[in-house]
């Protein structure tokens, strides 16, 4: 840089200081980042109505508890009618009547198959680390989103700018650097996971083609 | 002892900057916070793969990441889990960059033992490592997965992730041409005075410029999708990779391979588009193009053709430029792909990559 204007021991002008506090607040506001495409397909299982089989059927370790909550509609398996993205370090800088908080996630399913009304139903949720939604423990959920007939793309955003009542905000370690001139230095996270989810109660029903981000409200 | 790195930014109050007051020391010690958390806390999520049910028994399979270094990020997180379809699996893991590969920590990541593969339905086993990426140059890079099983078992990959890991401090004072961000007692003196300095120094107003030039157009955004690459002689090759297939008579026309996946860009500058980098990773015999449809949302597609030449084997094609308009309903944008092969075979597709290439 060159400039006769900021040689040192000059003073620095309001106008200058506001347009650098201005272009930094810009950058922090549009540093959102991009977390994840899947390019996939689910074609999802028809699952019918009333006493038939579940979306547990086939999985031996699993199965619907007798009071079932709406997070355990599905057994969350990845690959079979859900999908797990991360997880990924978050950033804790949305700011909310509670204090800073994660920042909200947008999930779209940019191609989706509803056939029949109300035959399509998705899930999404937020929990820490690798947990399952399956478990209870999420930041947020979003309980059953129903799809309806024709519907061709589903967008959800994850907001837990007030944390479920039962999860705290989890951090763990990482190592960021090795044992270098500076030693080895680590530096904690809150690592969290995204879940896409769904079950149909006819046939032809599929969800492909995820995306997921970070977006400003 | 370095600086702390904040975990968010902070706010400003700008009515008490006016002309005729004082700046005050405190006032730019904002700034260099805020960069310090833009530089070392907002590090690049390179890639995310959800992977289900492939893997071979014969030979390797291999999945391959685009990376391009953010300045001053030192650490890589790759993770992966396997599993297989038989009890009592192993396989050999092997994960390398381009760049070189130096390793933290790698948990057998490196290929030196062989590592379980529990049978679908098992608890998982996650292997985690973290590779030293301090020495990678300015440009693009490849983190490769390998999964050899050791047995006649398939082996598959469950997930396989590229992270960089964000810094817990900094130590721009003694080291400002390898730390990010400022020294937090300058660019003014509390005697309220400027100090030009360079940006290769670790204080002074060049280096608040020059580092907030390296927040705006060097920390990239990376948008990607990776899927599996088997080798062209598997069995599972033709069947499982995803691909897109013309006949005769519609060889040279289009047709659908994925999409519409979606993006949100972020507005830089005043231009109405943001610039990336595309890398493609595909195999076609006969040679073909990639479309890419960039459709601002709420408007109108705009294709763009990538020519892939002929190739028996997993290969590579880059796009230097592509815009990605701003204009979109809150700046988001469809991207979907066709593919077109010039005779009788297919085009296949393992990753597609946008890299943020701002200047």
């Amino acid at each position: 840089m060159t400039s006769g204007m900021l040689d040192d021991g000059s003073s620095l002008d309001a106008g200058t200081c506001h347009v650098i506090d201005n272009n930094i607040s810009h950058l922090a506001r549009v540093s959102m980042r991009h977390l994840a495409w899947w390019p996939g397909k689910i074609d999802l299982t028809n699952w019918g109505t009333g006493s038939g089989p579940t979306p547990y059927t086939g999985y031996i370790d699993v199965s619907p508890p007798e009071n079932a909550q709406d997070f355990q509609t599905i057994p969350w398996v990845h690959g079979a009618g859900a999908v797990a993205f991360g997880p990924f370090d978050m950033i804790v800088d949305r700011d909310s009547d509670r204090g800073l908080q994660i920042r909200k996630i947008r999930v779209v399913v940019g191609e989706v198959v509803a056939n029949g009304t109300n035959k399509l139903t998705l899930f999404f949720a937020l929990t820490p680390d690798r947990e399952s939604p399956w478990n209870g423990l999420f930041y947020t959920f979003s309980g059953a989103v129903v799809a309806a007939n024709g519907t061709s793309k589903v967008t959800y955003d994850l907001d837990a700018s007030v944390v479920a009542g039962n999860t705290q905000l989890r951090r763990i370690t990482r190592i960021c650097r090795d044992s270098g001139a500076r030693g080895s230095r680590s530096v904690q996270v809150i690592p969290a996971s995204v879940w896409v989810g769904a079950y149909g109660i006819a046939s032809s029903q599929s969800i492909a083609a995820i995306s997921v981000y970070e977006v400003r409200d | 002892m370095g600086s702390p790195i904040p975990e968010s930014p902070t706010t400003v109050d700008l009515s008490r900057l006016a002309v005729g007051r004082s700046v005050s020391a405190a006032h730019v010690r904002r700034w260099c916070d805020d960069l310090n958390f833009l530089r070392g806390r907002v590090v690049a999520t390179v890639a995310d793969v959800p992977a289900f049910a492939d893997g071979d028994e014969t030979g390797a399979t291999h999945y391959r990441v685009a990376y391009h270094r953010t300045p001053g990020a030192i650490a890589l997180r790759v993770e992966t889990a396997i599993t297989s379809n038989a009890s009592n699996a192993t396989a050999n893991v092997t994960i390398t960059s381009s760049e070189g590969t130096t390793w933290i920590m790698h948990n057998g990541l490196d290929g030196s033992r062989d590592l379980l593969a529990p049978s679908s339905g098992r608890v998982l086993n996650v292997y985690s490592g973290i590779l030293d990426v301090s020495g990678h140059s300015d440009t693009m890079a490849v983190i490769s997965l390998q999964i050899d099983p050791v047995a006649s078992s398939r082996v598959f990959c469950h997930r396989f992730i590229v992270q960089e890991i964000c810094l817990a401090d900094t130590d721009a004072i003694n080291n400002p041409t390898t730390e990010v961000g400022i020294n937090a007692a300058w660019p003014i003196a509390p005697t309220g005075q400027l100090i030009e300095g360079a940006n290769t120094e670790s204080d002074g107003f060049a280096r608040v410029l020059s580092e907030l030039d390296n927040a705006r157009y060097r920390t990239r955004r990376h948008i990607q999708f990776v899927t599996v690459e088997y080798a062209t002689t598997s069995g599972y090759f033709a069947t499982n990779t995803p691909k897109c297939t013309t006949v005769a008579p519609s060889w040279g026309s289009f047709s659908f391979v994925f999409g519409p996946l979606q993006l949100q860009t972020r507005p830089l500058h005043p231009s109405t588009a943001n610039k990336y980098k595309v890398w493609v990773r595909y195999v076609c015999s006969v040679g073909g193009k990639l479309r890419i449809g960039v459709k601002p949302v709420g408007g109108s597609t705009t294709d763009t053709d990538i020519t892939l030449s002929a190739s028996s084997s997993w290969t590579s094609a880059t796009l230097s430029s592509i815009d990605m308009p701003t204009t979109g309903t809150n700046g988001e944008v469809e991207i979907t792909l066709q593919g077109q092969v010039d005779s009788s075979g297919s085009l296949y597709i393992s990753t597609f990559a946008l890299i943020e290439n701002e200047t």
